[in-house]
């Protein structure tokens, strides 16, 4: 499915390591720790196998189904939009605004569906343990799309077309489900489509291929500001400790400081409250949607702890196609990737909880490293 | 004499776990506590024969002897087994800790394992994770009666 940058479906060559790479055409090269982190953000894409928990994932019949379903106005309430009014293709699967607006306005920033089979955690306080189980929240949601798990088999059977591709997914005609599995059943084909928006390889995967082969080539066409940049990413600016792995991101969950605020009075509880959803809901991996019997992917689900720490913490996004799914942070707070890093180079000391990470500080960038730092993260 | 009867893990990701406390009397006694291991088959574990270098790791009897995987991954959960140590005419300890915490940057970890006691003295904590690479601090409670004893080993986690 070609999103955004390419899919590409295999893995590059193994990694390799190297005394130095000098690199030519500029003065930058790398020493043995840092070519090795940089190795590290590789190869792309990452092999994924189907999600046991969704016995559709990967069944070509519900990709198709699911990409109808995605684009399809009768799954909201008022059928003047579908999921893709919000994750447009053009927008890096996401809006372009600062908070979602569905039927009403949302509390966050729309996530982008990029590279969605490699989370254990979705949305941004986590309140789902998997794609299917986040899928449901939006068809549900009066702000969002805002049907009743009623209405939602009513629009199914009701269309010639999403009733024809439901039986041929999951065997029977909608009509004869119960109103609670036809969701579950919707969710998990839109889950199987969305688990194929994978993106492509980025002229970061270029450069640090090239660095696995020793190709000049690649390794010289890399941007000499990207690679001060990358320097700062891995070094001084401590980023990857959180952003790391292939795709840019531990999947955890942190307090960056930013305001605490929804509105006046109202304040975002973040992981604190997806918890709390994460457990109460029966759409988890330990409830009885779950089609392995064996939960071997919720191990997660079942340790996952409940501490007021979590107050605040929002999910580390990936970084991947990151130029391209402005405007940023949870809340939407920051236009563009400049103000992003200008963030974390003057971090207000305020918004910064006694409990909260202690390797957030300052960074102190100058002008020039900030365009360095940006320059590396649109090459993502 | 001591008596090292129980098996660790050696791996390039940790160092073999023998955590003595200061001054602790407790002593590795056959039949004790600290009995031999199940296993490898039986617990996931890795199992290995001590050698030169964990003698030389300790000063005094062990409190507890922690085995662990070969390899840890970051953000992949892994299982940890405790053994307590005690002495003939001792008890085993009432109650078992382990946390996981990066003292660099304030936190601890997302998780929290689950406990099963194999036997007295032995606990095997399922659900742990590091969510970061860097140094961490892996600290265990032993808690005897009204004794409480902690015992703090450094672990460093790569990419």
């Amino acid at each position: 499915m070609m999103y955004g940058r390419l899919l590409s479906a295999t893995t590059s060559a193994a990694a390799a390591l190297f005394s130095l790479v000098a690199v030519a055409g500029s003065t930058v090269s790398f020493t043995d720790d840092e070519t090795a982190l940089i190795l590290a953000h590789g190869p792309w894409p990452v092999e994924t196998a189907p999600d046991p928990s969704n016995r559709v994932s990967g069944d070509p019949a519900a990709i198709t189904f699911g990409k109808m379903l995605f684009h399809s106005n009768d799954l909201a309430i008022d059928r003047r939009r579908s999921c893709a009014t919000c994750h447009q293709i053009e927008k890096g699967l996401g809006d372009g605004i600062p908070r979602g607006i569905g039927i009403a306005a949302v509390d966050r920033n729309t996530m982008p569906l990029f590279n969605m089979r490699l989370n254990r955690w979705y949305g941004w306080d986590g309140k789902s343990d998997t794609l299917w189980g986040q899928s449901i929240a939006p068809i549900l949601d009066k702000r969002e799309l805002g049907l009743t798990p009623a209405a939602l088999k009513s629009r199914i059977t009701e269309s010639p077309e999403l009733n024809r591709g439901y039986g041929q997914v999951f065997g029977a005609a909608a009509a004869t489900h119960d109103p609670e599995t036809v969701l579950v059943n919707t969710a998990k084909a839109l889950a199987a489509f969305q688990e194929i928006l994978v993106s492509g390889k980025s002229a970061f995967d270029r450069f640090r291929d090239a660095l696995a082969t020793d190709e000049t080539e690649g390794i010289t066409t890399y941007p000499a500001s990207a690679k001060r940049g990358l320097r700062i990413f891995l070094g001084r600016g401590r980023c990857d400790l959180c952003h790391f792995g292939p795709n840019f991101t531990n999947g955890e969950f942190h307090d960056i400081g930013l305001q605490p605020f929804l509105t006046t009075g109202r304040v975002d509880m973040g992981r604190y409250g997806g918890i709390k959803l994460l457990r109460a809901s029966r759409y988890n991996l330990l409830g009885p949607f779950n089609d392995d019997p064996d939960r071997r992917t919720a191990g997660f689900t079942r340790h996952v702890r409940l501490t007021p720490k979590n107050l605040g913490e929002f999910r580390v996004p990936s970084l991947r196609n990151v130029s391209e799914t402005a405007p940023y942070m949870h809340d939407g707070s920051k236009a563009t990737l400049e103000a992003v890093v200008r963030h974390y180079s003057k971090i207000p000391e305020e918004h910064l909880r006694q409990d909260s990470e202690k390797l957030l500080r300052p960074l102190n960038l100058t002008d020039a490293e900030i365009t360095d730092l940006v320059a590396f993260l649109k090459t993502l | 004499m001591k008596t090292p009867t129980t098996i660790f893990a050696a791996d390039t990701a940790f160092t073999p776990l023998r955590l003595a406390g200061q001054g602790s009397g407790t002593h590795a006694a056959e039949g004790s506590g600290c009995g031999p291991s199940p296993s490898r088959a039986e617990t996931g574990f890795v199992s290995s024969s001590s050698d030169e270098r964990t003698q030389k790791m300790y000063r005094g009897a062990p409190d507890l002897i922690v085995s662990v995987p070969d390899k840890i991954a970051i953000e992949k959960l892994f299982s940890i087994k405790v053994s307590a140590c005690v002495g003939k005419d001792s008890e085993a300890p009432r109650c078992i800790r382990v946390y996981a915490g990066m003292p660099m940057h304030g936190h601890g970890t997302n998780y929290k394992p689950s406990e099963r006691k194999p036997g007295p003295g032995h606990s095997a904590f399922n659900g742990m994770l590091f969510c970061m690479p860097g140094n961490w601090n892996l600290t265990f409670d032993r808690e005897d009666g009204g004794k409480r004893q902690q015992l703090t080993r450094k672990v460093k986690i790569g990419r």
